[in-house]
């Protein structure tokens, strides 16, 4: 449970260089480590789960590169690219294993 | 304690939850059939309540709009948050609230929970869903979690209806009493916004962990495998596009013989009438008026039921996201959403069903620019005039190899449409409906077998909407138009008819066999709508449309084309004394048209005028149905009348466009 949500481990991954959900590649797993703010985009984003401390996975790019599908809190979000921007996330360390 | 215990009104429940939460499903089964649909004051969301016997108790559900959060400030949430508080005018405060909670997806849904106790209304959590979340292996503590929580909890299932009763208990238990606030406040909650929203989700993570054993099967592995394939970068545009392709050819062509037989239906009732009821003015009205316009609109019935068919499952099943999922890159492009796609496909069939189906898009704004431009797909409304036209002046023409001029002026029609449509969405983007862009969040629920009951009973509330809000306004415009072409009646008859042994050469002329009698009573209708009010109007208006190289003859079918499009075609027959049941590929009728001539003898009709006719209907909003839809769908009369307004200027500038422009190259 703890390791789904990841809320309390959320110091462990402090030293690391977060990077931007866009530029996730498909399958690669991460935490989230904060959302920039920009306007109410920032609060909507929050609202739906995706909160510091937060397991997400970035699924896959629709077929025309925009949006992109993210898997946070055990729902599968669509997000468009600009959105995504803001997402920053902590890539788990283990090499990815593609499903 | 704030109850609303009046005889015979019972207690007030609202109903919230997430989208995809099964809320709608809930609903219906506890209000059966019995429930109402309407609109909140001034805006386009809708409300529907019902009547529902918990336990001893008669309640009152009403059905909130399905939201994630409660402050993001949608239209939506401001509308769920208003009803909570009893902000509305005619709806009290709820006496209790049942949050419809999924229980594959626990965290998300309970989100809402934590924020709805803010309100002070009792709450009963509704879990849904419980038999998949078992399937994935998790056991759901209702007894600690109602414990966290402060609320009682219910496990339902409104498929089977198993936990109603303990749902109706679990209502009348907290209906009225003042709720525990459950939720630890943080002390910088003031000062730093986004706090309450951590503390909130920190609370949840603890009450998920403590009430819910045996997680960690995934419970995405048949929904990834089923999206391996459904968004999957070649296969996933295929399967859509055969998906679409399905969808359009039922709402095409399987629609066909129900409207037929409606079409017939009521062709039946018009002559039944006709012979039943005394000849004069109350039988004219009554068939030509009444049943011929109100039924020229019902036959889009079909169409409208099967479309709702393919939605409801489409949206339940959850392939809806999926195909906005794949589509929102190529609807973003001109600011649309993604879900637009499927409505403005259907429009191909008809604006109606279409416009009906924007109400898949949340956001107003994107919402509203869907429904303005819906309209410029070309309806199979329009097929007859192209038909007409094309057969009338475009048929002799020689083919490129297999490919025909008629086919391309059809297709270069569609086309344009949809060319205008994009610019116009771009403009209105930009202008009128400019505003910061929502952030597109999309949830993408997991496939799921669609309930039967709830997809039948959107089919009857969509086509009952239809019949009896487009239906009465309808009926009174059919009215008005009819009038128009019947007054001012002059009883001396066939008598008015200035040169009647011109009408019957001209009748011979293009070579149509009918008996005398028979072209005196054409020569009758043709004569009495040149003398009506419309044939009035069509010479007033001669004036404008010159310059686009119509006459008025042509005016007068203009006008009563803005009831429908099709009728164009009937209007014609009329006017051209060829009978009032020609169809578009009658030959007198294309024999008639090319022969037409102008008062001054000049022919009234070139391949110019007809093109520029056709480019005119791409543009025009010619469809009473149309803009009664739009009234009810945005819930004023500002959205349609600009509709009318714009698309008029538009039709009107771009025929003007390609007369003038068709003259300067040289042909006409």
């Amino acid at each position: 449970m703890t390791e789904e949500h990841g809320l309390e481990n959320k110091e462990i991954h402090q030293e690391q260089r977060a990077i931007s959900l866009s530029s996730m590649k498909p399958g690669q797993k991460g935490t989230v480590a904060g959302v920039k703010e920009s306007g109410g985009v920032s609060r909507r984003l929050l609202e739906m789960g995706i909160v510091p401390g937060v397991a997400i996975k970035f699924v896959k790019t629709a077929p025309f590169g925009d949006p992109c599908e993210v898997r946070v809190l055990d729902c599968n979000l669509a997000i468009r690219k600009r959105e995504a921007e803001l997402i920053e996330v902590f890539l788990e360390e283990l090499p990815i294993a593609f499903s | 304690m704030n109850t609303n215990m009046e005889p015979g009104r019972g207690i007030i429940v609202a109903l919230a939850g997430n989208p995809n939460a099964g809320k709608t499903t809930l609903f219906n089964h506890l209000t059966g059939l019995r429930h109402k649909v309407g609109n909140y004051p001034g805006v386009t969301v809708e409300w529907r309540r019902g009547r529902w016997r918990a336990g001893s108790t008669e309640a009152q559900v009403v059905d909130l709009p399905g939201i994630y959060s409660l402050e993001a400030g949608s239209v939506d949430e401001t509308i769920a948050t208003d009803a909570l508080k009893g902000n509305i005018g005619g709806l009290p405060p709820p006496d209790a609230v049942i949050v419809v909670v999924d229980s594959t997806n626990l965290e998300r849904n309970l989100y809402l929970v934590t924020q709805l106790f803010e309100l002070g209304r009792p709450i009963v959590v509704a879990l849904t869903m419980i038999d998949l979340a078992e399937a994935n292996g998790e056991t759901i503590d209702t007894v600690r979690l109602s414990g966290f929580l402060k609320a009682p909890v219910v496990k339902v299932n409104a498929s089977t209806g198993s936990g109603m009763e303990d749902l109706a208990a679990a209502v009348n238990s907290v209906a009225g009493s003042n709720p525990s606030f459950p939720v630890p406040v943080p002390e910088n909650a003031e000062s730093n916004g986004n706090a309450l929203i951590f503390a909130r989700y920190r609370f949840i993570a603890n009450v998920v962990q403590e009430s819910v054993r045996e997680r960690g099967r995934d419970a995405h592995a048949v929904s990834d495998k089923i999206d391996g394939v459904l968004t999957h970068r070649v296969f996933g545009l295929i399967i859509l596009l055969a998906v679409l392709l399905a969808v359009f050819q039922t709402i095409f062509s399987f629609a066909a013989l129900p409207m037929d037989l409606l079409e017939k239906g009521f062709g039946s009732i018009g002559g039944l009438l006709r012979t039943a009821l005394p000849e004069g003015m109350f039988a004219d009205l009554m068939v030509d008026g009444i049943i011929a316009g109100v039924g020229s609109v019902l036959i889009f019935l079909p169409q409208i039921a099967l479309l709702f068919l393919f939605i409801s499952i489409l949206e339940d099943s959850g392939y809806m996201a999926r195909a906005a999922f794949i589509l929102d890159k190529l609807m973003g492009g001109v600011g649309l959403h993604g879900k637009a796609f499927l409505p403005l496909i259907s429009s191909f069939a008809c604006a109606i069903p279409g416009i009906m189906a924007t109400r898949t898009i949340e956001d107003t704004r994107d919402r509203i620019a869907t429904i303005m431009i819906a309209p410029f797909m070309s309806c199979s409304a329009r097929l007859p005039v192209y038909t007409l036209m094309i057969g009338a002046f475009f048929a002799a023409y020689p083919a490129f190899g297999f490919i025909s001029v008629g086919a391309v002026m059809m297709l270069s029609m569609y086309l344009l449409g949809i060319v205008v449509a994009i610019v116009v969405a771009f403009v209105l983007k930009r202008t009128v409906l400019k505003a910061p862009p929502p952030p597109f969040i999309m949830e993408m629920p997991p496939y799921r077998m669609p309930d039967p009951r709830t997809v039948i009973q959107n089919i009857i509330e969509r086509s009952w909407l239809f019949v009896k809000r487009a239906g009465t306004v309808i009926l009174a415009i059919s009215i008005v138009l009819w009038a128009l072409a019947y007054f001012p009646r002059s009883e001396a008859g066939p008598a008015r008819y200035s040169d009647p042994a011109a009408a019957a050469k001209e009748t011979t002329a293009i070579g149509d066999a009918a008996s005398a009698t028979l072209q005196t009573e054409k020569g009758e209708a043709a004569s009495s709508i040149e003398n009506s009010y419309a044939g009035m109007l069509g010479r007033a208006i001669e004036p404008v449309i010159e310059p686009l190289g119509f006459d008025w003859k042509i005016g007068i079918a203009l006008i009563a084309s803005f009831a429908a499009r099709e009728v164009l075609v009937s209007t014609l027959s009329i006017i051209y004394n060829v009978g009032g049941d020609a169809d578009e590929s009658s030959e007198s009728l294309l024999a008639a048209i090319r022969n037409a001539k102008r008062d001054d003898g000049s022919p009234a009709w070139t391949p110019l005028t007809a093109f520029t006719l056709m480019v005119f209907f791409v543009l025009a909003m010619q469809c009473m149905s149309t803009v009664a839809v739009v009234r009810r769908e945005t819930n004023s009369w500002r959205w349609p009348l600009f509709m009318v307004a714009y698309m008029t200027l538009l039709a009107y500038a771009g025929a003007l466009l390609t007369y003038q422009g068709g003259r300067l190259l040289g042909f006409g």
